[in-house]
């Protein structure tokens, strides 16, 4: 299974320099705050040794030498022979980045790089083995070259202790590509990856192994001793037998306590099996446990190098910040915590460059000069919420609403009417920055887009709130692993679909006299309001179930638009371990993947999103009847062309579906890329017209694959976003759309221009 | 002074014995060869590659739709108990019938049936999951009955005529005779690539 050999010793180096990394930053940040407190002094040396051998042992002379100084100057403040002075701690932290640095090159370019590096080696080491100027502790640091300001110290909140690296081995796992690829690429590519595994929980899992292995081993002396039993009875019988046939008594006799005999010994053996059942049945359990929680890893493990960035940012700044860090213990799937970094990585950045003000303006505005920044994680809900907050200056909607107008994104009476949410969604659009200057720290407000992404790419969201002059929250609501799901079954058309707990709103019972019929469609009240009905089995394309008495439903979405999925019945709840589609299938509409029942029979996931996108989109374009049949049914006549709108902001979608069918084209729309490309390959276009920014599958991607199919090669196809820079409109391009519009035009003659020019007319 | 002279003697009685099985060993490698050996050994020298490696093929034998088929047993994964085959929403059509479970493995089962374009028996005999292709692109497929791993001698194939690998979507180009009967031979390519032209 594990092949530990495919790891090269070079790979082996880099994981440990990780780890010690983490441990030297983090101990080194405990000892700035503290000089006084040599406690986690101990750890550093050991910290500073184990880097020292393990690049010994690779050949990196240059690690060895800078980590060799670190571990002396670790040494000397033990002895007390030198004191802990702020430059010393600057001079350990830029050993630390090096050897993180170093570690990263890859083992082919070690010794190019480490002669490129051979004068920072150098300067390195001899200031660590220089005498630190016993200056006190709280000495200005060299100045940085953008904030010339004499720098307050900042104030971070880590752990008082230095906590062992945690006991991980690393293990290697064979991982198929998620199945987001269509059908296009045939063979499945097979990736192999490194994890990191609790040593702990993989010893666990070793002993419940062993312990199953064992338990299995027993059943066939379980088996022998019942067929002792069954010779003791059969030879019971005979004598019995031949007994009975002589009439002799005593015989009989004997054979009856034989017999009894034999029933005792059954007792004792069921009581086994019994016995052997239930031990096989906890121990699967168990080891099922297990392998489930190895997935998981504590928060603080995914964000361990934030104080310091804090600290060094803070620095550069020439502010005044406590970071604290709340939930650490709080355990996140893998996967999920990965994703996570480079999001938190540059909300924190944002806010400590943007949100929190300088200590003069604090104080002039009558808060402390001490900023605070807190990034908190936990369990709610069945969801993972994360949630960096900073008391900083806030964010103003009304900047915003202005920006928008200004920039020719919306008209003065659209942007007029646009809420706070949506004005703070904005925000998330590459470019669109409220700050006026450019900083080395936070760029333009490039990465929020970033933030966008990932954090959807999850499956989860991620949204602001801002008082202006009180601070501003970025709060991220994440699944909590990948790989269970707690899920309602339900069965539909014969076959069992599983719903995720958290993505329905309820399943009722509706009796037939609450059902109601508008216009041929089916609807149901919820809450006082009334709700469409879809026939599940029509849904999945799975044939025809029809309502007859009381229906199953299942209620999906929120307050701004629910509906119900009626289905044949519900079959209860279970915990499911999902897994990706075979990628072979391509993305299959409204299913997310797949998973095996407690009865070994498989079970599909049905995709909450997907499906609630197609409902609503269907509810709006009045085809609700028929779903994914009545599509068709005006193909025969078909004359007009045939456009595909891909958008995701309902707003802006209606607006250019409006514009397009006044014009005389049949219009389709799609709520995502994702919605697009199934689309488009069920049915006939003429044109594609999609957005950039889109949840699942952005318009850049979705381009790129309609390129990719031979179908499609002559499409005629424009973008139209809110994106107006220069390298926006030539990703688009580049990626094959015949034209980039902004959304501006949609105020002037050019989109519809562009659209008749590429499509000719309707 | 026995005493080391007795110890001194042992080894030269061991390097004696030892000296004279290397001359008996390099008597009987010297000898020379029978001629009945040499021409034997040259022969099998000289004989063309292909009748030298001419062996048996090993096939799985299949009923399926009331025919006999052979899939060369390199291209068989496993042969499992067949299971319940849950459809897939938008991709179940006559090949692809969707998916099932074996050992934790989502299998996608298709229907040999309608890849090959014959028609589905009633019943099925003794039904078992055939799963052919290497790990990354797996297919299973349900038959009547499994009839046993079978061996097809080199000479003992044919051709098949033009109207089976017709009618069999092309799928088989040789009838292979066999202990049971001639069977034909399913080329495992050919029948992937249908399978996987059912994917939509």
């Amino acid at each position: 299974m594990t092949d530990l050999g495919g790891f090269s010793m070079h790979e082996l180096f880099k994981a440990e320099v990780e780890t010690h990394c983490a441990a030297l930053s983090e101990g080194l940040l405990v000892l700035e705050r503290d000089p006084a407190d040599v406690s986690p002094i101990q750890a550093l040396m050991r910290a500073a040794h184990s880097v020292k051998g393990a690049a010994r042992i690779v050949g990196i002379d240059a690690a060895v030498a800078v980590a060799h100084h670190m571990e002396d100057v670790f040494v000397r403040i033990q002895k007390g022979q030198e004191r802990t002075a702020r430059t010393r701690i600057d001079q350990l932290l830029e050993g630390t980045d090096f050897l993180a640095r170093i570690a990263q090159v890859p083992e082919a370019g070690i010794a190019a790089w480490s002669a490129e590096h051979a004068g920072e080696v150098n300067a390195l080491t001899t200031a660590l083995a220089a005498p630190v100027p016993d200056a006190p502790a709280a000495a200005p640091a060299p100045a940085p070259a953008q904030a010339p300001v004499v720098e307050p110290a900042p104030v971070i909140d880590v752990p008082a202790r230095v906590a062992e690296p945690a006991r991980t081995v690393d293990a290697v796992v064979q991982r198929p590509m998620p199945a987001a690829e269509p059908a296009a690429s045939a063979a499945p590519v097979v990736e192999t990856r490194a994890v990191r595994v609790n040593a702990d929980n993989l010893d666990r899992m070793m002993q419940l192994a062993g312990e199953s292995m064992v338990e299995g081993r027993r059943s066939p002396a379980l088996r022998r001793s019942l067929a002792a039993v069954r010779s003791d009875l059969s030879a019971a019988r005979e004598s019995l037998e031949g007994a009975l046939r002589r009439g002799d008594s005593a015989r009989i006799v004997q054979a009856r306590d034989a017999v009894a005999r034999a029933e005792t010994a059954l007792s004792a053996r069921l009581l086994e099996l019994e016995a052997f059942f239930r031990r096989t049945e906890e121990v699967s359990t168990a080891l099922y446990h297990e392998v489930i929680g190895s997935r998981m890893r504590p928060f603080s493990e995914g964000v361990s190098g934030f104080p310091r960035m804090v600290r060094d940012v803070a620095r550069q700044l020439g502010k005044q910040v406590r970071f604290d860090i709340a939930g650490g213990e709080v355990p996140v799937d893998r996967d999920i915590l990965a994703k996570l970094e480079a999001p938190l990585n540059h909300i924190i950045r944002n806010a400590l460059d943007h949100g929190i003000e300088a200590p003069e303006e604090r104080r002039s505005r009558g808060k402390p000069e001490q900023a605070r920044v807190m990034l908190e994680a936990r369990h709610h809900a069945g969801h993972l919420q994360v949630r960096v907050t900073d008391d900083g200056r806030g964010i103003d909607p009304e900047s915003i609403r202005r920006k928008v107008v200004e920039r020719g994104m919306q008209s003065p009476e659209l942007a007029a009417q646009l809420g706070e949410r949506e004005l703070f969604d904005f925000l998330f659009l590459p470019g669109f920055s409220t700050a006026s200057k450019v900083t080395e720290i936070s760029g333009r407000g490039v990465g929020l887009d970033v933030v966008h992404q990932m954090v959807t790419s999850t499956g989860g969201t991620v949204r602001v709130e801002s008082r202006p002059g009180a601070g501003t929250t970025f709060a991220m609501q994440l699944p909590v692993t990948l790989s269970v799901v707690r899920a309602a079954l339900v069965e539909v058309a014969g076959e069992p679909f599983a719903f995720p707990l958290s993505r329905i709103d309820r399943v009722m019972r509706v009796e037939p006299g609450a059902i109601g019929s508008v216009q041929g469609r089916l609807q149901c009240d919820v809450d006082g309001h009334a709700t469409g009905l879809i026939d599940g089995a029509a849904l999945l394309a799975l044939g025809k179930s029809g309502v007859e008495g009381a229906a199953s439903v299942v209620v999906l979405g929120d307050e701004s638009g629910r509906v119900g999925v009626v289905v044949s019945r519900f079959l209860g709840e279970q915990d499911l371990v999902v897994r990706t589609l075979d990628p072979r299938l391509g993305k299959v509409p409204h299913v997310a993947s797949a998973a095996i029942l407690d009865d070994g029979n498989p079970v599909l996931v049905v995709d909450v999103d997907d499906t609630l996108a197609t409902l609503r989109k269907t509810l709006a374009e009045g085809t609700f009847r028929g779903l994914g049949q009545s599509e068709r049914t005006a193909s025969a006549a078909r004359a007009t062309k045939r456009i595909l709108v891909a958008e995701d902001s309902i707003t802006v979608r209606e607006v250019e579906r409006q514009l397009l069918v006044r014009l005389g084209y049949e219009v389709a729309v799609a709520v995502d890329g994702m919605d697009a490309w199934n689309q488009l390959r069920a049915g006939r276009f003429d044109m594609l017209v999609t957005d950039i920014d889109m949840p699942r599958m952005n318009g850049i991607e979705l381009v790129r694959l309609v390129r990719a199919d031979a179908r499609f090669a002559h499409l005629p196809i424009a973008v139209v976003s809110y994106k107006d820079r220069e390298e926006d409109r030539r990703a688009g391009l580049d990626a094959g759309a015949n034209a980039y519009l902004t959304k501006g035009s949609f105020q002037d003659q050019s989109f519809v221009a562009t659209i008749t020019g590429l499509v000719g007319a309707p | 002074m026995s005493q080391p002279a007795r110890n001194d003697a042992a080894p030269d009685r061991g390097a004696g014995a030892l000296a004279r099985a290397d001359a008996g060993l390099d008597e009987l490698l010297a000898r020379p060869l029978a001629e009945a050996d040499l021409d034997r050994a040259t022969g099998e020298l000289a004989a063309p590659i292909a009748a030298r490696a001419r062996r048996a093929m090993s096939v799985l034998a299949v009923r399926v739709g009331g025919e006999l088929f052979a899939i060369p047993s390199v291209d068989v994964a496993k042969v499992v108990p067949p299971a319940r085959v849950h459809r897939v929403p938008h991709r179940s059509n006559e090949v692809l019938l969707g998916i099932a479970n074996h050992d934790g493995e989502l299998l996608l089962c298709m229907s040999l049936e309608a890849a090959l374009g014959i028609a589905r028996s009633e019943a099925r005999a003794k039904p078992a999951l055939a799963v052919i292709g290497d790990v990354r692109d797996r297919w299973a497929f349900e038959v009547d009955e499994v009839v046993g791993v079978l061996d097809v001698a080199e000479g003992a194939s044919r051709e098949a005529p033009v109207t089976v690998t017709a009618s069999r979507n092309g799928c088989v180009a040789r009838l292979a005779q066999t202990e049971s009967g001639e069977a034909a031979l399913i080329d495992v390519h050919g029948l992937a690539s249908i399978f996987r032209g059912a994917m939509g």
